[in-house]
């Protein structure tokens, strides 16, 4: 039963961990609009207005000349080449920029869509969504495909547990196989007969959840400081105890209900 | 009370319990199914529990047909019919007492009638003295006879006893069929099956034999003829 338990609690952090990965994943992810050096500031700021506007749109960052610039120099100042370059150049080649985050990672094309349809299209030099979107479209696809994957695994692991359990009850109600038949013939009433076992199913299951609570309380106390240092953002023991009521409810629903239901399939066999 | 209408019963893949069986027993009644093994007689019983249900024709209890009737109309009739078997079948996590009111409590009696009949029926039985003691503890004639009370304290109707004395000596025997006796003077109708023949002739009573699934001979004052 704890085994069991500790599976859905599990499964049940897991997809926390996976959710906080992908959403870091698609925080990083973000598509430039790049405009011609002949665009004015107050043009790029007028269409950052108009792209802020848009529905899908999370955040718009202006990236001017000179910040990319100075960005550029920052990330290659070691690259004495590169530097030497862009020095004997004479100007600043790079272009002004806006930065565009998207609500959710599927909404970059749509987004794209609408920077092509937009007022400010004739100044725009590029987007880099296209070099992007293979990136973009991968950390999007692997997100829902493992999405998939965490669901199918549940419901097989859900199922072989399930299986476990009921036949684990099963086979401990065997020995009592003759008492219930005695209890049945003479005329104990089915609620009678099923109805202590029921109860005794219940409370193994009630001392199931409260046992696997406490080992993960304790697990992710301990693992917490850990976790966090591989994926910066996962508190797991804050979310555990943020979420104690949903998960303490879950187990309940799934140890009680399933102990109860194979406690009473159990017996319903030896009732002819 | 109880009628057994052209029963035929057949269990898989050809073994034929009964056939085109038909007899029926009035309310007071002391009858005895006698024949050799496999003749029918637990059928009969289990026909009548509604633990099997006949292939062909109708087990009537007090006007209902047994095979119709749903679980908790069923668990009533049973209530009305005590079973005591060869085996005993006892509850052996329980005292015989506990035996006895654990069926009390299934057919909703309080506490009080709970412990005011349980010692009535173990003095009725001679296990006055056992009431506390669990079924292991017991001798095979004390064990029958702690079947026999649990089969008899809610004072059911009908009383079948499917060969009582197969497991205990002349001595025992005799003990047993005298309280079935008893019983039946007290108002039950009682079923016994039993192939001893020292016991079927020396009860003279009604005798219906079985052989090979049918009735051979149904006498009022029957004796083993086989």
């Amino acid at each position: 039963m704890t085994l069991m338990l500790s599976l859905v609690v599990s499964l049940f952090l897991f997809q926390h961990g996976f959710n906080v990965l992908v959403q870091r994943a698609q925080d990083k992810m973000d598509i430039s609009v790049y405009f011609k050096s002949e665009a004015g500031e107050e043009d790029i700021l007028k269409a950052k207005d108009e792209v802020a506007s848009i529905a899908q749109v999370e955040r718009v960052d202006y990236v001017s000349k000179a910040d990319a610039l100075n960005s550029f120099t920052q990330t290659h100042k070691d690259d004495r080449k590169l530097m030497a370059s862009l020095t004997e150049l004479g100007f600043n080649p790079l272009l002004a920029s806006l930065s565009i985050r998207a609500k959710e990672a599927s909404e970059y094309g749509q987004i794209a869509l609408s920077l092509e349809k937009s007022s400010f299209n004739d100044k725009i030099e590029k987007i880099d969504y296209t070099q992007r979107k293979p990136l973009i479209d991968k950390v999007f696809s692997t997100a829902s495909t493992l999405n998939r994957i965490i669901l199918a695994v549940s419901i097989i692991l859900a199922a072989i547990a399930a299986s476990l359990i009921f036949n684990q009850i099963r086979l401990s109600l065997y020995h009592l196989k003759k008492e219930i038949e005695v209890m049945n013939l003479v005329g104990a009433p089915h609620w009678f007969i099923k109805g202590p076992f029921m109860a005794q199913g219940a409370i193994i299951g009630l001392f199931g959840v409260i046992i696997t609570s406490l080992f993960f309380f304790a697990l992710c106390f301990f693992l917490s400081p850990h976790l966090a240092f591989f994926l910066p953002g996962l508190d797991l023991f804050d979310y555990f105890v943020h979420n104690f009521l949903i998960i303490f409810a879950v187990q309940l629903l799934v140890g009680v209900g399933l102990a109860v239901a194979s406690s009473w399939l159990a017996v319903k066999k030896y009732l002819a | 009370m109880i009628k057994f209408h052209k029963i035929t019963k057949t269990y898989p893949p050809d073994i034929v319990a009964l056939n085109d069986v038909s007899f029926g027993i009035g309310k007071g009644e002391f009858a005895v199914l006698t024949g050799r093994s496999g003749a029918g007689k637990t059928t009969l019983f289990k026909l009548l529990l509604g633990q099997e249900t006949p292939d062909e024709g109708q087990v009537i209890f007090d006007g209902q047909d047994i095979a119709s009737l749903n679980i908790s109309a069923l668990a009533a009739v049973r209530r009305r019919i005590g079973v005591v078997f060869q085996d005993y079948k006892l509850l052996n996590n329980k005292t015989i007492s506990e035996n006895m009111a654990y069926v009390l409590e299934a057919i909703g009696c309080g506490q009080g009638q709970i412990c005011e009949d349980v010692p009535e029926v173990l003095d009725l039985v001679g296990l006055a003295k056992r009431a506390d003691s669990f079924p292991e503890e017991l001798s095979g004639g004390e064990a029958q006879r702690a079947a026999i009370a649990r089969a008899f304290v809610h004072r059911p109707d009908v009383i079948l006893a499917d060969e009582p004395t197969g497991n205990l000596d002349p001595y025992h025997t005799r003990d047993i069929i005298k309280l079935l006796l008893k019983i039946n003077e007290m108002g039950a109708t009682i079923i016994l099956a039993s192939h001893d023949k020292e016991v079927v002739n020396g009860l003279g009573k009604r005798v219906i034999t079985l052989e090979q699934g049918r009735v051979l001979r149904d006498e009022a004052n029957g004796k083993f003829v086989l």
